[in-house]
């Protein structure tokens, strides 16, 4: 200290510019909540989504009963609930717009633009019309969860979401 | 009896005369009844229109006087500081002044000294005080006065103190003690309730001003805080919620004049414009938070400016004992930012409270950093960190609120019209008809017609006139007359009802043309009421194909935020100070 000016140092930036790749968001391991809700919000794993997306490809009724029986045990035994159905996008081409794919009587029943859908399937028409999600999941007491074509389950919205 | 015929024919005559004057007379007055109405709905309308616009001034002096209020009292508060802290802000300057000093050998140990004694007496109660005469203590090389000082320091605020020694040492290149005065920092943190100064922890970070053995420390410490907080639901709920006040402060309003006929015409106007707002603040989110992450951060080439300028934010951050006023402070400054919009600055000064509080929680000193870094005092380059910090919360406040304006999309958009049209002394009113833009436009416009056509003509044949009771009382008149003439006897029983039925069909002649002149106008103005409907309903049919354009291309930049705020989790720290300080000797290559 004191009057003696010391050596200066020349402070540049890391050279090597490796990155710490954390996880991507959404995708970081099961949510830590506990609870129903945290089990409903943890990620579907690819095998289930696939799963979902071959419901409504044509099959016929006995396969299709199968296929749902396998994608109720895995929500069962991965997220203790399944939902009841799903609402999505209609293939068939005009006068349907979309399709209710009921999990439980197995049962895909398709909507035109005028049909009123029955609750609680309505408050997800809107989400299933859009491309981002890979489905939409709808349970029994009305929570209506889109999935992420990465498996990732977008959060309800303001604070409902405690009042599970 | 041809002279009383005589006297009665002229007598009749003349009565004759006057009820054609009478009936003129009538036919003025009416002209001028209706003149009157049409003025008497002109000043209505000019009325309405006067109304409008004294109420859309009232709103602007609203406005006015809101944001003069708010501009007067930045001053007045900012004045108020100055005169209750700002001689704390000579101390501040003094501690990197008086480093600095050290640094280059200007200034004499006894100028040095004598400045920390006066400042010690000058600020009562202030922490930095005894720390810089604890700094001129330790170059005067004063062991017994250094302790004492420090202890002082330390028991004004344990925790500023702690990390303004930790960050001199630092810059003085005592790394082993710098990292001492770290550690006893950390040990005595709650994550749950940090103080504010926690901050310049974020910015050394950011700064990479401790070193590779506090870079390792800082970073376990953090970890840890973060798992231990992120287990609880609420506070993690909590951060969300105020990344989706920050994405939803970005909607830009949509103007209905974008829409000018979709507006005016329907019922579901409010919630689509709500949806296209909310929309299209995905392209507000990627534009603001890519230039955040693109800005060009220069790091300081000397460590020690960049730990004086951390120490400067130490300092410089406000104590507890400002934050009252710094809290209005910035709700004032907020209302001036909205010109005079109270409302709003209050629900932007209320979605930003917990940045003014006295303790904060590690996760809202993250989420603070990304949001408002004005509020912690910390850097730009800082913001840049917390906000990858942030990722997860922003990806899940960004996705609820991209959910929530997909499933407000109303499913159907319906175009209503009723309204009163001003005809002539009535007034035509359109039962209301409703149409869904899903049926054809074609079909919706027929039926819009068809609808319209159904209601004006009844409408247009109740003005026409009315001869029946006319003509009914013509006649008994005449049948009267008829009596009187034969009471009277000769001519006069044939003249008289002639008479009475010339001037009759007279009076009636002129009600009736005036009635077809009425029906006519009617008819010509409810057509054109009727095509304006009707090209209001082609306006709204085309505003709606619009918004569904302009919906789709708002919505379809989800796709870039999502992928946006999934890059920060490998942009975070590459290029920062944080990954790592390369320090060679001056004369050295890197």
């Amino acid at each position: 200290m004191g009057y003696i000016e010391r050596p200066r140092r020349v402070v540049r930036p890391a050279q090597d510019l490796h990155t710490t790749a954390g996880p991507e968001p959404g995708l970081a391991g099961p949510a830590r909540v506990p609870g129903r809700l945290a089990d409903r919000l943890r990620n579907r794993s690819p095998e289930l989504l696939k799963a979902v997306s071959r419901l409504d490809a044509g099959l016929d009724d006995t396969a299709r009963r199968q296929l749902a029986d396998w994608i109720r045990e895995h929500y069962e035994a991965q997220h203790h609930t399944a939902p009841v159905g799903y609402v999505a996008k209609c293939w068939l081409g005009p006068p349907y717009v979309d399709h209710v794919l009921d999990l439980f009587g197995t049962i895909l029943t398709h909507y035109t633009p005028g049909d009123v859908m029955p609750s609680p399937y309505g408050e997800a028409r809107m989400l299933a019309r859009n491309a981002s999600y890979a489905c939409v999941e709808v349970y029994s007491d009305g929570l209506v969860l889109p999935v992420l074509t990465n498996g990732s389950v977008v959060r309800p919205g303001g604070r409902s979401e405690n009042q599970q | 009896m041809t002279e009383t015929d005589y006297a009665l024919h002229r007598k009749v005559a003349e009565v004759s005369r006057l009820v054609v004057q009478v009936a003129e007379q009538v036919g003025h007055v009416s002209g001028q009844v209706t003149a009157v109405e049409a003025g008497t709905q002109q000043t209505r309308t000019e009325l309405q229109q006067l109304r409008d616009e004294f109420r859309a001034f009232v709103d602007q002096a609203r406005l006015t006087a809101a944001l003069q209020r708010a501009e007067t009292k930045v001053g007045v508060i900012q004045d108020q500081l100055d005169h209750e802290f700002g001689h704390h802000k000579v101390v501040r300057r003094t501690a990197v002044g008086m480093l600095q000093a050290f640094d280059i050998g200007l200034v004499s140990e006894d100028t040095v000294r004598m400045v920390g004694d006066q400042l010690m007496l000058q600020t009562p109660r202030y922490w930095l005080a005894p720390a810089l005469v604890a700094l001129a203590a330790w170059s005067a090389d004063d062991p017994a006065l250094c302790e004492r000082a420090v202890q002082e320091s330390f028991r004004r605020s344990p925790d500023r103190t702690s990390l303004f020694f930790a960050l001199v040492l630092r810059r003085q290149g005592r790394h082993a003690e710098s990292t001492r005065w770290l550690r006893h920092y950390l040990m005595a943190q709650d994550p749950a309730a940090l103080g504010r100064e926690f901050a310049v922890i974020l910015e050394s970070v950011a700064q990479g001003a401790f070193g590779a053995a506090g870079r390792g420390m800082l970073r376990d410490t953090m970890d840890e805080w973060h798992e231990l907080l992120a287990s609880d639901e609420g506070a993690e709920d909590a951060q969300i919620d105020r990344w989706r006040a920050e994405i939803g402060g970005l909607c830009p309003p949509v103007a209905a004049d974008e829409f000018p006929f979709l507006s005016r015409v329907s019922p579901q106007w409010p919630p689509l414009a709500q949806v296209l707002s909310a929309a299209r603040s995905q392209q507000a989110v990627l534009d603001k938070y890519t230039a955040i992450m693109n800005a060009e951060h220069t790091p300081s080439s000397r460590i020690e400016d960049a730990v004086d300028d951390i120490l400067d934010r130490l300092v410089s951050e406000y104590d507890n004992e400002e934050l009252p006023l710094r809290r209005d402070l910035a709700f004032q400054q907020a209302v001036v930012a909205h010109d005079g919009d109270t409302v709003r600055a209050k629900a932007d000064a209320d979605a930003d409270s917990a940045s003014y509080d006295e303790t904060l929680d590690y996760l809202t000193v993250q989420s603070t950093a990304a949001l408002n870094p004005s509020a912690i005092g910390t850097s730009e380059a800082t913001r840049r960190l917390a906000v990858a910090a942030c990722r997860d919360w922003f990806h899940h406040a960004h996705q609820a609120v991209s959910a929530d304006y997909r499933s407000a999309v109303p499913q159907d958009v319906w175009a209503r019209f009723d309204a009163t049209y001003p005809i002539g002394s009535q007034s035509f009113t359109l039962p209301q008809w409703g149409g869904s833009f899903r049926t054809p436009l074609p079909e919706l416009q027929q039926d819009l017609g068809a609808h319209w056509d159904k209601h004006t003509a009844p409408f247009v044949a109740a003005l026409g006139y009315r001869y029946t009771s006319k003509v009914a009382v013509a006649a008994l008149v005449a049948v009267i007359g008829l009596f009187i003439g034969s009471a009277i006897g000769g001519a006069a029983t044939v003249v008289i009802p002639l008479l009475i039925v010339a001037g009759a069909a007279i009076v009636i002649n002129q009600g009736a043309s005036k009635a077809r002149q009425v029906q006519e106008s009617a008819r010509v103005l409810l057509g054109e009421a009727k095509r304006d409907a009707q090209h209001q309903l082609a306006g709204a049919s085309a505003d709606l194909t619009t918004w569904q354009q302009a919906y789709a291309g708002a919505d379809a930049v989800e796709a870039a935020v999502r992928e946006f705020i999934a890059s920060l989790s490998t942009a975070t720290e590459a290029g920062s100070p944080f990954g790592g300080r390369t320090v060679p000797r001056e004369g050295t290559q890197a």
